[in-house]
């Protein structure tokens, strides 16, 4: 089920998501982690080995079902069991934030709202990220600004992993936190704590918990159910097809080959990679994402919705209520509005706006180019926002829904080059082709790839209507059939999919 | 009671669907297995009976189906094409030249053809030495316009191959093949066959002049030798055998198609057992290509390591200390994929190619 990676070597070509972190130099424990064999102890949530050990993990979890308790502290060993197979420093780490924050519960709750409550949990967040995350990216640039006006200065670096999930559990944190001085949540119990901290479903990827929808399912009223068992296969399947064969295909056709080396393919090409990796990243992070919410289905916790058809949106403020919806709510929540929000004019407003997109660009990842890519969301956040001062909303002449579709989604689709190239002159590199484009280019067959992906885009709402109701038709087949047509389903996927499984982008974050 | 009878719905329902998928699937799990890790994967007594046996076979008539489809759909759009190349001669009948001209160690074409290499003797294992690889090395194979470079080898390569390719086309407007992939090496041919890659490439591609290989960590354990046999030992005489033809497979491919070898041998690695395996197959891979006059680079020295030494950082000419290998103690960080990609373009002349921008 939840496995079949490197299965059939014919006709494969590369997975994307490996060789992308590993050519950007990314932490290898999170990233590399499905390359060697030499690495073979660590789990992936689409191996062999992880479907085998979650089938019989499911079977003892469930005969527990009679103690909330001891499925509990099952749901934590296995975590910490997943956690210490990137490495045992990670767990450590791990332990270590989740007794701070234990403390700082504490303090909270003690003093629940006070200025120095608060400052505790900003030192705690970004002291962890410092250390852990950007240290090397912080002192780089320090460095280099001195350089520049002339002062030689070396600041100390310390050479640390970056533990695995620390940028969620780190954000699963301050809404823990936030919660309790804002007085809505008391503070919880340590096991229960950790067991929130460490949730494995959502520990690697997300999606970004809130504490109080997730400590209240970790400590139910009721007994714990298996909560729509049809629908969480279903999404399981999904996430084969969204893995396995629409971006590993897309990968290896479409995108690595031109973003490793785009000078060496037209114009015309480099347009269709950039496409392409907006689709690759959309049905890597959300096939991702179905797969955990899959998962936890299974085990009785609900996950928070992060995806809803993205690129339907018409415009940017939309395309984030749709694209990583539990990142976009928090940085809504704990950074946008405590910074002012929109309370204090239009421009305090925008630059709030900006600010909260730099530091979501930078949370996924410590390199200019995520800045970068922040800034353009910010930037487009506001010029839209302008826009809606000139233009009445909404606008009602023919076409105007698709035409702001098509152009949300290249703005978007733009600045993914940003998120996909390691640096900048790379990513210029790909600008600089792309500004090539001919008419005459058009005409060729990447030309009708081209066409095709527009159409897409184009007719994506139409699709989405004509599917979903196909998707929830075979959630109503019976039970005992079921698992047979869902089967061959899988198995066509993986048979018409390229071997090699993508591993998913947002490990790396 | 109920949650009981839900989980024990759901369970039926996992269970099904997975040996549904085990059952379909079973040979491309056995060679997972093998090539994951290195011993036969067969379910006892099920593993024999033809019920079971049949959803593999299903999978594999099914897959012959598509190859044939495709393969008879390709030849029906090529036929044309083929029927008007046949019509034009003029660029089949033109001589191949060898671009080996400053090439010391390499053999005019037709003398290498006709030679076949001695056979080597086993060794159990081999110290690395520096190779060819200096701190100012000197070109050892030649480039000309028009020439392109393919690339051959793991994840260690997927790293390194974006690099080179990106300086051979900016600086010299040569093209690239880079076919690397990661978990592949030479030890599992069931589950990726590169001397077979490479002669389909060599034969598709004429323009290939270069052959940059670069694998290993992949390899260093026990290795199939066919059904029903057991395991080859890694390190044994007939493990070393098999090895050394597998790597004589490439090496005569190249030769066969008149391509340039530069074999990158892998770098000491953090984990001792590793490294010390890395040694072992880095004296196969030097041996073999000293014997069919390729070249051979040792990426131990451009990441700075003597003897046996490992370190993650490298000092550089001013004295700071650059991180070159990633936590994982294998696999470079972009600094480090530089250096060898560097590395590897110093070893390559471009005579009369200019360099934009120089």
């Amino acid at each position: 089920m939840i496995f079949l990676y490197g299965l059939r070597c014919e006709g494969w070509r590369r997975s994307a998501i490996i060789a992308t972190a590993l050519s950007r130099g990314i932490h290898a424990s999170e990233a590399a982690f499905i390359c060697l064999r030499v690495m073979d102890y660590v789990v992936s949530f689409l191996s062999i080995e992880f479907g085998l050990c979650f089938i019989l993990f499911f079977i003892v979890y469930w005969s527990l079902c009679w103690s909330l308790r001891l499925q509990n502290a099952l749901l934590l060993v296995a975590s910490y069991a997943l956690v210490s197979s990137f490495s045992l420093e990670s767990l450590y780490i791990l332990l270590g934030y989740t007794e701070l924050v234990y403390l700082l519960g504490l303090v909270g709750a003690r003093y629940p709202g006070r200025r120095f409550s608060y400052l505790l949990v900003v030192l705690l967040v970004l002291g962890f990220f410092y250390l852990f995350k950007y240290q090397e990216f912080v002192t780089s640039g320090v460095q280099g600004a001195l350089a520049s006006v002339g002062v030689a200065f070396s600041l100390p670096v310390l050479q640390v992993l970056v533990p695995i999930g620390l940028s969620f559990y780190a954000f699963h944190s301050v809404s823990y936190l936030v919660s309790i001085n804002r007085r809505e949540l008391p503070s919880a119990s340590p096991f229960d704590l950790a067991l929130y901290l460490a949730f494995f479903p959502s520990l690697i990827a997300g999606p970004v918990n809130r504490a109080i929808p997730m400590l209240a399912q970790i400590r139910p009223h009721t007994l714990r159910q298996v909560l729509e068992p049809q629908r969480a296969m279903g999404l399981i399947a999904l996430a084969v097809v969204k893995l396995f064969f629409c971006s590993a295909w897309l990968a290896s056709q479409w995108v690595d080959p031109v973003f490793e080396t785009p000078g060496s393919f037209t114009p015309e090409q480099m347009l269709l990679s950039v496409y392409g990796y907006s689709f690759l990243i959309y049905f890597n992070f959300s096939g991702y994402t179905n797969l955990v919410t899959g998962i936890a289905l299974l085990l009785g916790f609900r996950l928070p919705e992060n995806f809803n058809a993205p690129y339907a949106a018409h415009n940017l403020k939309e395309f984030w209520a749709r694209w990583h919806i539990s990142l976009s709510l928090f940085i809504r929540d704990y950074v946008y509005i405590p910074l002012g929000g929109n309370r204090h004019g239009v421009w305090r407003g925008n630059l709030n706006m900006l600010l909260a997109m730099l530091i979501s660009g930078l949370w996924h990842g410590a390199s200019l180019n995520f800045v970068i890519w922040g800034a353009l969301h910010g930037l487009g956040l506001a010029v839209y926002k302008a826009s809606t001062y000139l233009l009445p909303q909404p606008m009602r002449w023919p076409g105007a829904g698709l035409a702001a579709r098509l152009l949300t989604f290249h703005y978007v689709a733009f600045a993914w080059i940003f998120f996909r190239t390691a640096s900048l002159d790379e990513a210029m590199d790909m600008v600089a082709g792309i500004a090539d484009i001919s008419v005459s280019g058009v005409f060729s067959p990447t030309g009708l790839c081209l066409l095709a992906c527009v159409l897409y885009v184009a007719v994506y709402p139409q699709m989405l209507a004509l599917l979903r109701p196909c998707l929830a038709a075979t959630t109503r087949l019976p039970w005992q059939f079921h698992p047979l047509p869902l089967g061959v389903f899988v198995s066509l996927v993986i048979f018409a999919s390229q071997s090699g499984v993508p591993g998913f982008i947002y490990a790396s974050f | 009671m109920r949650t009981h009878l839900d989980a024990a719905k759901a369970l039926y329902g996992l269970v099904l669907v997975t040996v549904l998928l085990f059952w379909l699937n079973q040979d491309s799990i056995s060679l997972y297995c093998q090539q994951k890790y290195h011993q036969r994967c067969e379910l006892p007594v099920l593993g024999q009976s033809p019920a079971w046996r049949l959803g593999g076979d299903l999978t594999q008539a099914v897959g012959a189906a598509r190859d044939g489809f495709v393969q008879s759909l390709q030849q029906s759009r090529v036929e044309p094409v083929v029927a008007q190349v046949e019509t034009v001669v003029l660029p089949e009948t033109m001589p191949v030249v060898s671009v080996r001209v400053d090439a010391p160690q390499a053999l005019p074409a037709a003398v290498a053809n006709n030679a076949p290499p001695a056979k080597a003797t086993p060794v159990s294992a081999v110290p690395v030495t520096d190779g060819i690889a200096s701190k100012s090395p000197s070109p050892v194979v030649t480039l000309a316009a028009g020439d392109e470079v393919f690339l051959v080898g793991d994840s260690l390569m997927q790293g390194v191959a974006p690099h080179l390719a990106n300086t051979l086309r900016k600086r010299y407007q040569i093209k690239s093949v880079n076919l690397s992939r990661q978990s592949t090496g030479l030890a599992y041919p069931g589950f990726f066959n590169w001397p077979q890659t490479v002669a389909k490439t060599l034969d598709s591609a004429p323009n290939i002049r270069l052959m940059v290989v670069f694998l290993g960590p992949n390899d260093p354990w026990d290795m199939p030798q066919g059904k029903g046999k057991p395991f080859l030992r890694f390190k044994s005489p007939d493990w070393e055998h098999d090895y050394r033809q597998r790597i004589d497979a490439i090496l005569e491919q190249a030769r066969e198609h008149q391509v340039q070898v530069i074999w990158v041998g892998p770098p000491n690695m953090r984990q001792q057992r590793l490294s010390s395996a890395m040694a072992y197959l880095s004296g196969l891979y030097q041996e073999q290509t000293t014997l069919y006059r390729q070249h051979y680079l040792s990426a131990n020295p451009v990441l700075g390591y003597r003897d046996e030494t490992f370190s993650y950082t490298l000092q550089d000419s001013q004295g700071k200390r650059v991180k070159t290998r990633v936590d994982d103690g294998i696999h470079f960080t972009i600094a480090g994929q530089k250096l060898i990609a560097d590395q590897i373009v110093s070893l390559i002349a471009f005579p009369g190619l200019t360099v934009p921008g120089h």
